[in-house]
């Protein structure tokens, strides 16, 4: 695709080299030149603060020793990587296996109380980790948790649910990434000729075969795309291993490198290496999905022909289908955000009880909202979350357009670089920004720019791969026909390929969006006094230890951005997230 | 079937328009609102010469004019930059009354030790310092007393800071906390709490601890308590294995509060008494002091440091804070449960406390007792690490 269309030749003046350059200067070239330098200088910046980092001993020389601590002597290396990958496994399992499901049921039947399945597959996303976390304690711990004391107690005797540990965190990381899950295969769903299905389904094969011998398939790259997304980053989640983890003596590598951040001083050397394990796994991750993905013209569904999607009536199916909805709503929705909202409601945090329900009030209600800190940090973390959701979609789609449609060399690079800051932990990302903006005389530190520039580099990653996913879903045969006809790769981009994969990247976008409202661990070091985020506010309550205060400001989150969700979403319907391409 | 394809790229184009629209729109008032007047403008290290004269000036004038000058001088300087860790409730309390009191305006920063001592080396390397006065816990203050940073307050206020009133690095100890034993009044029976560190590892608390995993400094302080009255190391290491055995290991000291008065364990091993005298007030069932109204594990004073900087925007400002910390400031601090410098320092008492200085070179070490600490925790055993 990349191809010249005039024939090269070789300059024999000075004339000729400009007439060359001018050829090759075109606007494709330069737009996608420049997207190409912005992504890479974002993912660049930490990714050299880490190196440097994790290779400089305190006196400036070269140094192992970070190496040696974290994976020699007494560090427990193989057990922690064990660990890691069946935390990691494990939770990408559950999400992949809940989004997809849901996102099946969402697009392509009949199944009834489709907004309740659309708030139950998003809410969780909207809670951020740290609470997520604390509303399972509140819910599942072995001693107190509401479950415990308010239902398996009194029916049951005993108290079986204990949300410490490895099944815990597995159940919680993976309920709370489902959402990632489920944005991905909502666009692959929609994207998909249901005639295939039709097919299958004509020459006698069951439902159930059609959708493991055919549905699945097509959408292949989205499933591919999103195990990895999600493997990748449960192995950098930090916050649920270390709150469920950690008890139980249940170390993930994330809980060492947390360790090894909170030493005064930081031990960056130990912490980096730990980093540049998950970040080889990584890149592993990576070259593997690709390899996976080296077929990628046989799951190209979007063509010429045209097609409705087709809705699957489930017949005596549907109401077990409804049920099913509901009690996955009620689990993963409505019982942690009524955990959080009941805590809020407290004074000080007390188990379920008669006592406990005859104190609560709206207090700490009153005073995040008389206090004049919510609103602004609120106006700047929406500010913030529409801008970055922009400019990483935008930035994206040119970017995953080189990686997945041309030959151009250094595309796997540019895929792979994208993809890293993944891994890399927030406190080193926020102090490489710092590093370098607390040097320019550009009015970026102390403004809210340096925190775009955080996020956007945050985001890079789930950017790439919605866009990538729903890219490789077009067939290239749409874009050759577009050349033939004349029209300028501009025009070809603008007009085929960003509507045609407008549904992955609106869903994109909005899952963009809600990470960088309640992205913490790079704001929380690179904010300013009067540019306070929300999710700022969120961590300081947290850190001083008020789980009420906590709770409230998290209800008033989850209220705002579901919201925004709703109100992206029925925007969304216009470009194609809800009715997909007919 | 063409008019069906003319009107569906009517639509797609309208769609796409509209997309177009929704995502020039967002850039356009992102960048507007990153460039807004929340924004604060980029910090600009001060003079180092001319802040020197000033903190001469003022530490050299006699004690009944220093703060008069120092008002003086501050309400030229347009207000005060604080770097802390501080909880928020804290923060906005002293900030406020110092407001009041000098009607100089105070803008905060407030982040986690480590956080925050990243954020100040950084702005110390780019020599562009947005603080002008720190104020964190001893072992944020050790991060970087080794810069070469601060400036030593010597006003009429450095008499509550006792005989040897500067840390290296020229911070001082202007309030301080303790450690204790904090429990659950409602599952420990009023005379079965713990009364000292070694009842911790009494059968009777089997399965009832939680301990802080992040705390290495604090089980070197018990440690090195222990070991100075005549304990030996087979006997310490005896104790903190009984501690440990089925502890429940937690992060964050506030937290770890909270689930205990709601009974998800029965002790904390340890807490900070100003964390527990906080949710004591808000009715939660928990205490650190026995029905005697005294604690009777022996305690240490942890000390809560304020540095002013020689690069401050607003020197005289810092020393107007530094002042008012160490007078009017005490009585604040008081209030929110935190030992006084004074108290800190030996020169005043707590009651119902028994409060030893902390050891400071426990802290100067911490890396190593978090190492030791870690090890602990894992059931692993110490290893010597190589010097970071």
């Amino acid at each position: 695709m990349m191809q010249s269309r005039v024939k090269p030749r070789p300059p024999t003046s000075l004339r000729g080299l400009r007439d060359r350059l001018r050829e090759n200067l075109t606007r494709r070239t330069i737009l996608v030149g420049a997207v190409v330098l912005i992504v890479a200088y974002l993912a660049v910046v930490p990714l050299v603060y880490l190196v440097v980092g994790t290779f400089t001993a305190g006196d400036g020389g070269f140094t192992l020793d970070g190496f040696s601590r974290a994976y020699g002597g007494n560090s427990q290396a193989g057990q922690m990587f064990l660990n890691s990958l069946i935390f990691a496994v494990g939770s990408a399992a559950l999400a992949l296996a809940i989004g997809t499901a849901l996102a099946y049921v969402q697009v392509r039947t009949d199944a009834p109380g489709k907004g309740l399945l659309f708030a139950a597959s998003m809410v969780p996303l909207i809670i951020p980790g740290v609470l997520y976390a604390i509303s399972w304690i509140f819910l599942a711990n072995p001693t107190v948790g509401i479950l415990n004391t308010a239902i398996f107690q009194p029916l049951f005797g005993a108290s079986p649910l204990d949300i410490y540990g490895m099944p815990g965190m597995i159940w919680v990381e993976g309920t709370h990434m489902a959402p990632l899950a489920f944005l991905l295969m909502v666009g692959a769903f929609q994207a998909m000729d249901p005639s295939l299905e039709e097919s299958a389904s004509m020459s006698g094969a069951r439902t159930a075969t059609a959708f493991v011998k055919v549905t699945l398939p097509l959408v292949r790259p989205a499933l591919i795309a999103a195990a990895l997304l999600m493997f990748v980053r449960a192995l950098s989640a930090f916050e649920i291993p270390t709150l469920l983890g950690v008890p139980k003596g249940e170390y993930v590598f994330t809980s060492r490198i947390y360790h090894e951040l909170q030493n005064v001083p930081v031990n960056y050397s130990a912490a980096g290496a730990y980093s540049i394990g998950l970040l080889i796994v990584a890149v592993l991750g990576l070259w593997f999905t690709s390899y996976l993905n080296r077929n990628s013209r046989s799951y190209q569904t979007i063509s010429g022909k045209a097609f409705r999607p087709r809705k699957i009536a489930l017949g005596r199916a549907r109401p077990w289908v409804g049920g099913l909805t509901i009690f996955y709503f009620v689990l993963a929705v409505v019982l942690p955000v009524l955990a959080l909202f009941y805590t809020s409601l407290l004074n000080f945090y007390q188990g379920l009880s008669w006592k406990a329900l005859g104190q609560l009030s709206f207090d700490n209600y009153v005073r995040i909202f008389k206090s004049a800190g919510t609103w602004d940090a609120l106006q700047n973390s929406m500010v913030l979350a529409i801008g970055a959701a922009t400019i990483v979609m935008l930035l994206t789609a040119i970017a995953s357009w080189v990686v997945v449609r041309t030959k151009l060399p250094g595309r796997r690079a540019i895929d792979t670089l994208a993809f890293l800051p993944l891994v890399i932990p927030g406190i080193v990302l926020g102090v490489a920004l710092l590093f370098v903006y607390l040097r320019t005389t550009l009015p970026i530190y102390g403004t809210l720019l340096i925190l775009l520039i955080a996020f956007c580099t945050i985001n890079l990653p789930y950017g790439m791969q919605y866009a990538s996913a729903a890219m490789r879903q077009i067939s290239t045969e749409l874009e050759e026909s577009a050349t033939v006809f004349g029209a300028s790769w501009w025009t070809t981009f603008r007009r085929i390929l960003l509507p045609l994969s407008s549904g992955g990247i609106v869903a994109g976008w909005i899952y963009v969006a809600i990470i960088s409202f309640r992205e913490l661990s790079a704001a929380i070091l690179v904010y300013s006094p009067g540019n306070e985020v929300i999710s700022v506010l969120i961590w300081q309550q947290y850190e001083s230890g008020s789980f009420m205060g906590l709770s409230a400001l998290g209800i008033l989150l989850i209220t705002i951005l579901t919201v925004v969700v709703a109100v992206a979403y029925k925007l969304g319907a216009s470009v194609g997230l809800q009715k997909g391409h007919q | 079937m063409a008019g069906g394809r003319a009107r569906k790229g009517h639509r797609m184009n309208k769609g796409m328009k509209f997309a177009g629209l929704s995502l020039v729109i967002p850039l356009v008032v992102t960048l507007a609102g990153c460039g807004s007047p929340n924004a604060a403008p980029p910090a600009a290290t001060g003079d180092v010469a001319a802040n020197s004269s000033v903190y001469e000036t003022l530490n050299a004038l006699p004690a009944k004019e220093q703060r008069a000058k120092a008002l003086e001088l501050a309400k030229k300087e347009g207000g005060l930059s604080l770097y802390t860790e501080s909880p928020e409730a804290n923060w906005q309390e002293y900030t406020a009354a110092f407001t009041k009191d000098t009607g100089i305006a105070v803008t905060t920063f407030r982040a986690s030790t480590v956080n925050l001592n990243q954020r100040v080396l950084q702005e110390l390397s780019a020599k562009r310092l947005g603080a002008d006065v720190i104020l964190e816990n001893f072992g944020g203050m050790i991060g970087i007393s080794g810069e070469d940073a601060f400036t030593k307050y010597e006003g009429a206020g450095v008499e509550a800071l006792g005989d040897k009133p500067y840390y290296d690095g020229g911070w001082s100890a202007i309030a301080g906390y303790t450690i204790v034993p904090v429990w659950n009044t409602d599952l420990i029976p009023a005379g079965q709490e713990p009364k000292s560190w070694e009842d911790l590892a009494d059968p009777r608390f089997d399965g009832k601890l939680s301990i802080a995993a992040e705390d290495g400094d604090l089980f070197g302080v018990i440690s090195d308590f222990w070991a100075k009255n005549g304990k030996s190391q087979s006997e310490i290491d005896s104790l903190w294995k009984k501690i440990v055995n089925g502890a429940h290991a937690a992060t964050g000291h506030s937290a770890m509060l909270q689930l205990l008065g709601a009974g998800q364990t029965a002790v904390n091993a340890w807490n900070y008494d100003f964390i527990a005298e906080s949710a004591i007030a808000k009715g939660a069932p928990v205490s650190y002091r026995s029905a005697d109204k005294i604690a009777h594990t022996d305690t240490f004073a942890y000390p809560l440091g304020l540095a002013m900087f020689k690069d401050a925007q607003h020197p005289a400002s810092a020393w107007l804070f530094y002042d008012w910390i160490l007078n009017e400031g005490q009585a604040v601090l008081e209030k929110q449960s935190n030992l006084t410098a004074r108290q800190v320092s030996g020169q005043d008492e707590k009651a119902g406390l028994t409060i030893h200085p902390f050891p400071i070179e426990i802290g100067e070490n911490a890396s190593e007792w978090n190492d030791k600490w870690d090890a602990l925790l894992r059931g692993v055993p110490v290893m010597d690490q190589p010097k970071k």
